[in-house]
């Protein structure tokens, strides 16, 4: 009995790169976990998959994962994203973010990414804080949580980032925790086979600083709190997913419908206007010479 | 009377080896329109030219207003044409405020070419006019045409059924067929080349403009009021030629960048003055293997061009100096990831929205400099609108080579202005060599080849060659990420050599006229042309004088300090407050003579030629 087996997850990460950066019970590495899980079901060619990250503790997810996978700067996954998929259009491009990642330094790319439909899969972790640089507040941490840069406690109001994707255009929208570890892989592998920009968002526990600041406990006791306040609910209406401090967690996938990508409509507007002179852009292979 | 007019009309017209011309009027006036049919015309009959708009940052700014005058100039000549010309000698001028605008730099006892019908009360007392100048005698010292150039374009266009406000609008062509006429030249190509234009839109208004233009080139034929001119045609190379702003030609060489490197052309651009025209161009040619992409800013722009450089295309985008800052963090990310991305920086008058249209040489240190940490580019620039075609493509062929981002600066002056342009063969250009990766052995993303020190390109998607690049530091043998100080170093050394090592690979400085002397006159990017006629005129007049101009600023040419310390004075013309001579002193340990104009105008020959006489007075 002493033979030992391969974690089945280890075949997708550098595991010259472990130990993670990640504290112990962080949620970020069961996401990546969730993740390769999808990867293996959806039966993609990994070739043709490439990460992309920003910067901050789930930024680092593009660092471990043994796929081509670009680490940019912070707040700017989804532009570099959005190019390569525009010069590699054959690639599946997923991008990792934090909540402070995606909804502050890089807001403005995320409603733009949402609206034009890139055809990317944006998976966002959303621990309520930055871990990297010292738990500041984020646009996500619900009044009255404290943070290192609210020391008497977050006021602003938050970002829903459900609706922000749903309402900027996003074609498949859902939320899950980390608790929820099935639901969330088959989500990603669901999203994975889609079209269009498709987002979602992992509740996660940050013990290290939003936790413990907070005086929440540890991760064991997050998990037991997700699994208490989440209620199931697809399909429904994204203005009523909006999170509070510890009050009820809505999950389940929200939006799931499909229109043109930006690639799709380009294509077509071309086409419309220019008629059979247009070759449509698609795998470099079959670009025409001129 | 009679008799005079008909000796005027059967006298041959004068030769003239250039002229200067400047149409200024509101926005909405149509000078630009007209000033560049005039400059198309001038290259048909085989004129050498150079224009340059000049127009408010406003796009209608309050009509009859001081700051609302828009202006084209450009000078045609039987010779090489540097430069669109210091002070005109010819001043259309459709309105009061336009005359006052322009009027300080019109050349002494030259002509004004005067709407009168735009003299009104109302239009001089919005320019701050108390007495009509056409009237009053204070234009003494010009030839003054006050010409009803409105009532024309009425009488002609009566019957068509046109309303007033159409009809007034069409007095801009009135004016064009009276330059026609002027200059000798057939209005037949004209006539035709306007009803063209508007044949689809509206031919009603191709008629109307045909007429009006028709109506002008009558009236000074019947009037025999105008003095008549001939320019005859330059000696210029034989070919294919169209007319190509530095805008226009910065397009079409990314995109013939593109088609020599086998790649795609990915622009990924946020507009902004007065560099947007280059992201209009491309978005045309998507069947050329274009993809012209409008982020939502330039932190994008330049983000999605790193990916798509990533992802095997040429990436490319434009900006001016606002942008480039926000483009800041991304090219340090380029110089950490080393992918090859070309940045067209034009060039306009700051900081911050400054003068938006206008233009200006202030972003030199910047563009060398201006990143954080130790992130050294290549910077280049081009001299003349029809250059930036060529300095886009060696912008190319260094960042593919090099695996590096790379900035090519121009200006607003560049940018806008236009000359004839002869198109190349295609076997004139250069051959991009373009090898991406795709052998998985001995594969490491950073090992560099041992002569360039440029970095393999792996495609995501070659099977075998999964990778992970970032912004983090490198190992400098496996590409893992690094925390080793000794390696940091090591690295930053590293591409800082590789870029200084491009210094081998272009072209020396060289050097017109004699190779060592009293004074050498060194410029960079578009005080060219300027430059060139100033020294020129020099040299002819027996002046011992020599010039050189730098493409490259970031290395500079290998032999640069040894050609400037020939010279016992190099004097540096720039559209900014000594960049260059700042560069050159640090770079080079060489001092020189600054002559700096930051007036958001391109220099002009009379002050180059000034600064000439002063240096070399004994």
């Amino acid at each position: 009995m002493s033979e030992q087996r391969e974690h089945p997850v280890n075949k997708f990460l550098r595991m010259d790169r472990m130990p993670s950066i990640w504290c112990p019970g962080c949620g970020i590495g069961t996401t990546v976990n969730c993740f390769t899980r999808a990867l293996t079901e959806c039966d993609k060619d990994l070739d043709k998959v490439a990460v992309v990250s920003g910067i901050g503790c789930t930024g680092r997810v593009a660092g471990y994962l043994n796929l081509d996978s670009f680490h940019t700067t912070h707040g700017r996954a989804l532009p570099f994203a959005t190019g390569l998929k525009v010069a590699n259009p054959e690639l599946d491009v997923v991008v990792y973010s934090g909540d402070g990642d995606l909804s502050a330094i890089g807001g403005n790319h995320f409603i733009h990414a949402a609206r034009r439909n890139s055809d990317i899969l944006c998976i966002c972790v959303n621990n309520f804080t930055y871990g990297m640089t010292g738990g500041q507040v984020t646009p996500t941490t619900p009044e009255p949580a404290i943070a290192s840069t609210t020391p008497y406690g977050a006021f602003e109001p938050t970002f829903n980032l459900p609706h922000l994707a749903a309402s900027s255009g996003a074609t498949y929208v859902a939320r899950w925790t980390t608790f929820h570890v099935r639901q969330l892989a088959r989500s990603m592998r669901d999203a994975l086979s889609k079209k269009g920009f498709r987002f979602i968002e992992v509740i996660a526990p940050c013990p290290t600083l939003y936790l413990r600041r907070n005086r929440l406990g540890e991760a064991l006791h997050e998990m037991r709190f997700y699994k208490e306040k989440s209620v199931i609910k697809h399909g429904a209406d994204t203005r009523e997913a909006a999170l509070d401090y510890r009050g009820q967690i809505v999950v389940g996938t929200f939006v799931d419908t499909r229109r043109p990508t930006w690639l799709e409509a380009m294509n077509k507007r071309m086409s419309t206007v220019l008629g059979e002179k247009f070759v449509p852009y698609a795998l470099p292979t079959r670009e025409p010479k001129v | 009377m009679h008799h005079d007019q008909e000796r005027a009309a059967q006298q041959p017209p004068e030769h003239l080896e250039s002229v200067t011309i400047r149409f200024a009027g509101d926005s909405g006036d149509g000078m630009q329109l007209v000033g560049m049919e005039l400059a198309k015309a001038s290259a048909r009959q085989g004129n050498d030219l150079a224009t340059l708009p000049n127009y408010p940052a406003e796009i209608r700014a309050p009509a009859g207003s001081l700051s609302g005058v828009s202006g084209f100039q450009l000078q045609f000549g039987a010779r090489r044409v540097y430069t669109p010309g210091d002070k005109p000698e010819v001043l259309v001028v459709m309105s009061p405020a336009a005359l006052k605008v322009n009027l300080g730099e019109l050349r002494p006892a030259g002509m004004i070419i005067a709407n009168r019908d735009g003299f009104s009360d109302r239009a001089l007392g919005l320019a701050g006019y108390s007495s009509n100048p056409l009237t009053d005698g204070s234009l003494a010292g010009y030839a003054v045409h006050a010409i009803d150039l409105g009532t024309l374009a009425e009488t002609a266009l009566d019957g068509l059924g046109l309303a007033h406000k159409e009809v007034a609008r069409c007095k801009n062509y009135v004016a064009l067929g009276l330059l026609f006429r002027m200059y000798d030249r057939a209005p037949e190509p004209e006539l035709a080349s306007i009803r063209a234009r508007f044949a689809k839109k509206n031919p009603l208004f191709g008629e109307a403009n045909a007429r009006a233009f028709r109506a002008g080139f009558d009236y000074a034929e019947n009037t025999e009021t105008l003095p008549r001119y001939h320019v005859p045609p330059a000696s210029i190379r034989p070919g294919r030629y169209r007319h190509v702003t530095g805008n226009q030609a910065t397009a079409l060489g990314l995109t013939a960048a593109a088609h020599l490197a086998g790649l795609r052309l990915y622009l990924g651009s946020y507009p902004i003055s007065p560099a947007t025209e280059i992201l209009h161009e491309l978005a045309l040619l998507r069947q050329h293997r274009v993809i012209a992409f409008q982020t939502e800013d330039e932190i994008a722009a330049v983000t999605s061009c790193i990916g798509a450089s990533f992802g095997g295309a040429l990436a490319a985008t434009n900006t001016s100096g606002p942008g480039l800052a926000l483009m800041s963090e991304g090219l340090s990310l380029a110089v950490m990831l080393e992918l090859p991305l070309v940045v067209v920086d034009v060039q306009r008058g700051g900081p911050s929205t400054g003068l938006p249209t206008k233009t200006e040489q202030a972003d030199l240190l910047f563009a060398v400099h201006g990143r954080h940490a130790e992130s050294p580019l290549p910077v280049l620039a081009a001299a003349t609108p029809a250059d930036c075609f060529e300095m886009t493509i060696e912008a190319s062929r260094i960042a593919l080579k090099y695996m590096t981002p790379v900035l090519l600066l121009t200006d607003g002056f560049l940018a806008l202005s236009a000359e004839p342009w002869r198109i190349p063969e295609p076997a004139e250009l250069p051959r991009l060599k373009v090898s991406l990766r795709t052998d998985p052995k001995g594969f490491a993303p950073y090992l560099r080849d041992p002569k360039t020190l440029a970095r393999p390109w792996a495609v995501p998607g070659t099977p075998g060659l999964e990778h992970r690049i970032g912004g983090l530091e490198k190992d400098f043998v496996t590409g893992a990420i690094s925390y080793d100080p000794v390696n940091h170093e090591r690295m930053v050394e590293v591409r800082a050599r590789k870029i200084a090592g491009i210094a081998d690979d272009i072209a020396p400085l060289e050097v017109q006229g004699k190779p060592e002397g009293e004074l050498l006159v060194l410029g960079w990017g578009s005080t060219y042309g300027a430059i060139c006629a100033a020294v020129g005129a020099a040299r002819a007049a027996g002046k011992r004088v020599s010039q050189a101009h730098l493409r490259h600023l970031n290395p500079l040419p290998r032999n640069t300090g040894e050609v400037l310390r020939r010279f016992r004075r190099v004097l540096v013309p720039e559209n900014n407050a000594g960049q260059l001579g700042r560069l050159l002193r640090e770079e080079l340990l060489v001092d020189t003579v600054g002559l700096d104009v930051v007036q958001a105008r391109p220099l002009k020959v009379g002050e180059i030629a000034e600064k000439i006489e002063e240096l070399l007075q004994p």
